[in-house]
């Protein structure tokens, strides 16, 4: 039994949640959610397929010894770590290349994200000021 | 047979297609796809190689072309570009709430 696959996937996501603190981004649970879902679904497909036909195969020594049908739980865990870095690199290089087309006042990655309909809703109709 | 090499060139020609079609942000905004298809590539580059060379894997001589950059199949190259246009493809194709997608064609 060995940690060193799970080791990497926990290096993968301590570096996207950097990369996401860095650049200040929020991705919405419910539509990750999904995303990862679709996606694990898919490849871990793939990878079923693949193992039992012989195209590659995995080397216990690295693992942690726990396997679901014929893949590694690291196996399965990386289809949801790393579409999630992938994502979140995705949200990063469309603000950073929005950010270059538009005024320089509006490049600023840590900016607040602007209100959503819920924030505007629940402000005064006054502006806050005392009546 | 190549059939690794089969699978991950129709997986990355399908994610192609489909993000072409479906993606419209895909469409419009190449400087980030190129920028995201970079970052994520070099990323995997460090990554699989690596751990190809700890040799957390053994792959089937016989289902691949037998091209190594520098230690990784070339079709593992393929195998994480056509994950990276699947998630981008489900991303920006899937809504937060429940009402469908985001966006009209």
């Amino acid at each position: 039994m060995s940690f060193e696959y799970a080791a990497y996937l926990a290096l993968v996501v301590a570096g996207t949640w950097a990369l996401k603190k860095t650049f200040g981004v929020r991705l919405q649970a419910r539509r990750l959610a999904k995303t990862l879902l679709s996606v694990a679904t898919i490849f871990v497909a793939w990878d079923v397929l693949a193992v039992a036909s012989g195209h590659w195969s995995f080397n216990p020594k690295f693992l942690l010894g726990i396997f679901i049908g014929n893949q590694p739980v690291e196996e399965i865990a990386f289809f949801f770590i790393v579409p999630f870095f992938y994502i979140t690199i995705w949200e990063v290089c469309k603000r950073q290349t929005t950010a270059d087309e538009t005024k320089k006042s509006d490049a600023n990655p840590n900016a607040k994200p602007k209100p959503n309909e819920k924030s505007i809703a629940k402000r005064k109709p006054n502006g806050g000021r005392r009546a | 047979m190549t059939e690794y090499t089969f699978a991950a060139v129709a997986m990355l020609l399908i994610g192609l297609g489909l993000n072409l079609r479906f993606n419209p942000v895909f469409r419009q905004n190449q400087k980030a796809v190129f920028l995201a298809v970079s970052v994520a590539a070099v990323a995997q580059l460090v990554f699989d190689n690596i751990t190809a060379w700890r040799g957390f894997w053994h792959f089937n001589e016989a289902a691949t072309l037998g091209i190594r950059i520098p230690f990784m199949p070339v079709e593992n190259l393929f195998f994480g570009l056509s994950l990276f246009l699947f998630t981008i493809l489900f991303w920006e194709r899937v809504s937060n709430n429940n009402r469908g997608r985001r966006f009209p064609d």
